[in-house]
Parts: C-alpha cells; sequence; structure tokens
C-alpha cells in the first residue's frame, strides 16, 4: 500500500479525516453534514477496503463527533462494517472509541446505538466540553 | 397586472408581518451547502445560552433542508455544482416555548402515498420504537441520495408528531409542507 497516511481536513461540513495506517489509528472528527456523503466518503471507503485488503493488523478507530447528518450516520456504520468484517475474518484487532461531549445525549445515545450494531470492542468516552479532558 | 413588489408598502408589510408572528429566520430557494453552514452556524450562536435547544433546531434544519435538496421536483442548475439542487422553502418560528420550523416543497403527486404512509407510520411509534425504527431502516441500503431516515431523525428530535401536508397543484404536482416541534 502506497499511502499509508490519510488526510482530510475539515470544515463546516466536512469532518476531519485523520487516518494514520502505520500506527493503526483512524480519526474521524468534527461535523460532518455534506449533501453527498457517498461521493465524500468514497476515497475514505477505498482507502479503508485497500487497507483491510492485508490482515492482522490492530486497529483504532476514533470518532470524535459533535454534529453529523442521517446521511453520514449511514456512512459511519459503514466504516464500522468494514471494520467489523475485518476483525472476524481476517484475525483483525479492532477497538471503536466514540468520544463524546458530556451532557451531550444525542452525542452519547448516537455512540450507544452504533455499539448495539456493530459487534466490536466499543468505548463510550465522555470528556469535558470546556476543557477536552477526558471524564473518568 | 403588475406583480412587482412595491418596496415601501409592501416589503415593508412582509417584514412586519414576520416580526408580529416571531418568524426569526425564512428562506426559498436552492438551499447550498454555504448556506446551510451559514445558517446553521447563526442558529445555534443564537441559541447559546441553550445548547441542547441550539443544536435540536440546527439538526432538524439540516435533515429539512437536506430533504429540500434531494427530493424537491422544482429543480435549479447550479454551475457551482454542475447538477440540478432542488428549490423550497424554510420558515422558523420562535414562539415563547417552543421554536416551529415549516418545510415545504413541490412534489410529484405520486410520491404522495409513500410520503404520508411513511410519516403516518413514524406518528404512531414512541421514542424507543423510532430508536428502533431508525437504526433498522438505516441497516438497510438508501434509496438515493439521501438516508431515508431524515424523517424519523426530525421526530426523534421533536419528540412530537410530524404535522404534514400535502396541497395538490396542477400538472400532478403537490406542495408537501412539514411542521417540526422543537421545546424550549
Amino acid at each position: 500500500m502506497d499511502n499509508l497516511h490519510f488526510r482530510i481536513d475539515g470544515s463546516h461540513y466536512i469532518p476531519e479525516i485523520d487516518f494514520n495506517g502505520e500506527a493503526g489509528i483512524l480519526n474521524i472528527s468534527g461535523e460532518s453534514y455534506h449533501e453527498y456523503t457517498l461521493e465524500f466518503f468514497q476515497p475514505i471507503f477505498d482507502w479503508l477496503n485497500e487497507y483491510t485488503s492485508e490482515g492482522n493488523k490492530k486497529i483504532t478507530l476514533n470518532f470524535r463527533m459533535t454534529y453529523f447528518n442521517t446521511s453520514s450516520s449511514r456512512r459511519f456504520l459503514e466504516i464500522m462494517n468494514i471494520l467489523e468484517d475485518y476483525h472476524f475474518n481476517k484475525e483483525g484487532d479492532v477497538t471503536v472509541n466514540w468520544y463524546y461531549e458530556e451532557n451531550d445525549m444525542d452525542m452519547q445515545e448516537s455512540g450507544e446505538e452504533y455499539a448495539e450494531d456493530v459487534n466490536l470492542p466499543f468505548n463510550l468516552l465522555p470528556y469535558d466540553g470546556a476543557t477536552g479532558e477526558p471524564i473518568s | 397586472m403588475n406583480s412587482q413588489i412595491n418596496i415601501n408598502s409592501e416589503a415593508f408589510g412582509y417584514c412586519f408581518d414576520m416580526d408580529s408572528k416571531q418568524i426569526i429566520f425564512t428562506f426559498k430557494g436552492t438551499l447550498t451547502q454555504e448556506i446551510l453552514a451559514d445558517v446553521g452556524t447563526n442558529l445555534r450562536t443564537r441559541y447559546f445560552k441553550d445548547r441542547i435547544l441550539g443544536r435540536k433546531i440546527f439538526s432538524v434544519f439540516i435533515e429539512a433542508a437536506q430533504n429540500i435538496y434531494h427530493h424537491s421536483s422544482d429543480r435549479e442548475f447550479s454551475p457551482l455544482r454542475n447538477r440540478e439542487i432542488g428549490s423550497g422553502m424554510i420558515i422558523i418560528q420562535d414562539l415563547k416555548d417552543f421554536l416551529l420550523l415549516y418545510a415545504g416543497n413541490v412534489i410529484n403527486q405520486e410520491k404522495i402515498p409513500d410520503l404520508k404512509e411513511r410519516c403516518d407510520y413514524i406518528n404512531t411509534l414512541n421514542a424507543e420504537q423510532l430508536r428502533e425504527h431508525y437504526k433498522e431502516i438505516r441497516k438497510n441500503p438508501a434509496k438515493g441520495a439521501g438516508g431515508n431516515i431524515g424523517l424519523i431523525d426530525m421526530a426523534r428530535k421533536s419528540g412530537y408528531p410530524i404535522n404534514y401536508n400535502f396541497s395538490k397543484t396542477d400538472k400532478g404536482m403537490a406542495f408537501f409542507s412539514l411542521t417540526v416541534r422543537v421545546d424550549r
């Protein structure tokens, strides 16, 4: 795989994508409400499919979203499904970390719903809205 | 017949009328991504003291706008996007205890039965059932460019039934309107 580092800078409606293939750390953060989510996410799916073509990797997928539309919510599920398949069928070791601001019930519930829908080690991790520090 | 607006009397009248009805936002036309981002930021800034309300009205606004964008039958070519995008109308009213978001666009009358069935079904569900319905639909492949879950999401954010209406117009078209309530 030539391109081990995949990055898209975030904007108002585009999430920041920072995939470090070497470290196995995939970060998605910010807001996501692109009007054509499939077009936006396609290069991300392409990268992930190539990255997961070789088995046995330890991968951590970190979501730290403040808002996403329903269309993005589908794409996130698709990303998790790719990694779920990798975890079970290619001897991968995948963990999903879902960060949400404490008191952001919508974001917390979104995380809980994904945790129910995908069969992967899944951590729901609240953080302090003011400092961004984790809350234990 | 001269249908020009008289800027001195009529335009002022519109403005006065909107103020008296506590309308904080009104838009008619094509809602591009840039307008969405801009209005969304303004909405959340406006309700910065009540962030939950700000987030809820913002997300209802985005879903309503993107429904119009993808599904309105009244479409305009966007040179910037190099494709046609849907045109429609959104109004937000800030009443004392709650906000109302009105969204409307033209659709083909053929779409009425399916839309009506979906709205009616959503309106029979309680919060827990809406959550399950949302997850169920999300698992299935989407039809078209949207997510097919915008209506369910709006109902979840609102906590009230979706108030909808179809007014048949000519040439087999209809005006589809939604009213979504968000409490303070």
